[in-house]
Order: structure tokens, then sequence, then C-alpha cells
């Protein structure tokens, strides 16, 4: 996910039912003037790191989402994850699938998807033959 | 070093602290110069040169520094201004971290004063051991060391530089929405 407040990218890795861990790296153009690198560093800094105006708010955010989902009334309610929907498209030169809107749940319908696809496989074989960005929008 | 001096010191940085846990953030912020660098580093977690657990692909780049340098990714990198506007976001009522706020108690300890580079500042070491309990059941430690620069201007002693270094790689703690 790129993020045009900053450049950050990350690679967040579920950990179980109520855990996720995330990687963040910011990073910057090679040919920068230093007083861009600089300013995106900073930006990395204020807004994206563990100190950060989004950051600080968002872990407390997430950890409630966490909590909330157990409840027995979320539990008895269907999520949406509708948005963008439609508007992905695999990309050949990302080999990936890619999303036209800046904020959808494409990735999320994508995790979903693959974990629906692991869990419902006969076995681990028929489920190693599946590709995991292949198979529809 | 005038134990006198050492003593002062010492207050100055009870006093700061207890600004902090009394959420005076306004006044304590009074007590930096308007050119601070307040900053706390990112840590690593090399393996040593000698270690036989490794063998670095590219020696050129192997570094056994623990402390990210100052031109890296930090946890704080502030300046008075950035400081405040720190200060002016938890005013607004939309800054969910400290919403209802963070109780801390900052105990601080192994007080070092040493001459600075000019006749009018200190070089002065502290440890730290800041206590974060939220909400109902929530609660951190933040334990760590900081190099402070203190400058005599006006006759009191003002930060003219801070730098924390927090012992954790990985932090443990949520978020940093607390001072120090």
């Amino acid at each position: 996910m790129l993020r045009p407040t900053s450049r950050t990218f990350r690679v967040w890795h579920p950990r179980g039912p109520d855990k996720t861990e995330v990687w963040a790296w910011v990073y910057v153009d090679t040919a920068a003037p230093p007083e861009v690198k600089e300013a995106i560093r900073l930006a990395g800094v204020h807004v994206l790191g563990p100190s950060g105006a989004f950051e600080r708010d968002d872990m407390d955010n997430w950890q409630e989402c966490t909590q909330t989902g157990r409840g027995t009334v979320a539990r008895r309610e269907l999520l949406n994850y509708e948005m963008g929907l439609g508007h992905e498209r695999f990309d050949a030169d990302l080999q990936a699938w890619a999303s036209d809107y800046r904020y959808s749940e494409s990735n999320h319908r994508r995790f979903y998807q693959r974990w629906a696809q692991l869990m419902t496989a006969g076995s681990w074989a028929e489920d190693a033959t599946a590709s995991s960005v292949q198979g529809g929008g | 070093m005038d134990a006198d001096v050492i003593r002062d010191v010492e207050q100055f940085l009870y006093r700061e602290a207890r600004l902090l846990d009394e959420r005076r953030f306004h006044e304590r912020l009074a007590l930096l110069t308007d050119d601070v660098r307040y900053w706390m580093a990112g840590r690593r977690n090399p393996y040593p040169q000698v270690s036989k657990a490794i063998v670095p692909l590219d020696p050129d780049r192997y570094s056994a520094e623990d402390v990210s340098g100052g031109n890296g990714l930090a946890i704080f990198d502030e300046t008075k201004e950035t400081l405040g506007r720190r200060i002016t976001r938890l005013e607004t009522g939309m800054a969910w971290a400290e919403d209802p706020p963070s109780r801390t108690r900052h105990l601080l300890s192994n007080i070092e004063v040493a001459p600075g580079d000019t006749g009018s500042e200190l070089q002065v070491y502290s440890n730290f051991l800041a206590y974060r309990t939220r909400a109902e059941t929530e609660q951190d430690f933040y334990i760590g060391a900081r190099q402070d620069v203190l400058r005599q201007v006006d006759g009191a002693w003002k930060i003219a530089r801070r730098k924390i270094i927090l012992d954790q790689n990985v932090l443990l703690v949520k978020n940093v929405s607390i001072f120090f």
C-alpha cells in the first residue's frame, strides 16, 4: 500500500485470529535532492511512525476493532467489504491485482478469498496448484 | 563538577518530569530552547562482528551500531515547533490515543553532570522509567537513557538537545503518545 502522505511501503502479516504484524519502510527516490529526502524522512517519523499523528491513534483503532469484532452483536452481523468493488484489474507489469481506487477493500477481499481457498481445499496438493493471484476480481 | 550545580540540574529534571506527569505540556515546552533537537532513536539488533552465527554478505555494509543515526528513521525527531504541534493536537478533542488520557509516572535516576561544549552548557546523562497506564487496565513501561545538553538562558536552565535511547528493539508498546 503506497500512502500519499509520506512514502511508506507496508507488509501486513496475519499472525492469528487477533494479531497482525506490520512491517513498514519509508523510501525515497535515489535521485531526489537531499532536502526532499529529509522531508520524506521526517514525514515518516511525524505521521506514520509509532509516535506519528496517524499511527499512534490507529493502533488504538485497530486494537478496538479487533476487540469489538469479538462481541456477540458483531459476530451476528455480516461485515461490508465492498469498497472499490469492480475497480480491480490484474496488472501484467506488477503480476498482481491492483485497484484504481486509492482506498479500497480489494486487499481484504483478496485475503479472505485466499483464506477460503485454503480452508476448503481437499488436500494441500490440491491447494498448492491453486494460484493466489488468479481467479476473478 | 560543583555539587550545587549537580543538585540544581537534578531539581530541574525532576520538575520537568513532574510537569509531564501533571500534563502541563505548555509549561514543559517552555523549558526547551528555541533551537532544541528532541530525538528518540530507533534500535537495531545486529550480531556482533565476532559472531560465528553469521557471515556478512557485504562486509562493507556491516555495522555493529545498535542505535540509529541522526539521519535514519526515529521514533521522535522534533523541533520546538513540531513538539508544539503535538501538544496542540492533544487539545483538538480528536487525539484518540490520548482520549481518555494516559496516566504517566516518569522516574529518573543515574543523573550525571559533565561540562558541555561551551561555558553556558552542560552535558547531562540520565536513565528513566516511564510508566504509562490508560483506560481500564492498559499498562506500558518505557525504559531507557537520555543524553541532554542543558544551556543557561537568562539565568535559567533550558534543554537544548535531548537524545532518548529506548532499550527495546521492536517496541513492545502499541504506540508512543507520551513525552520523555
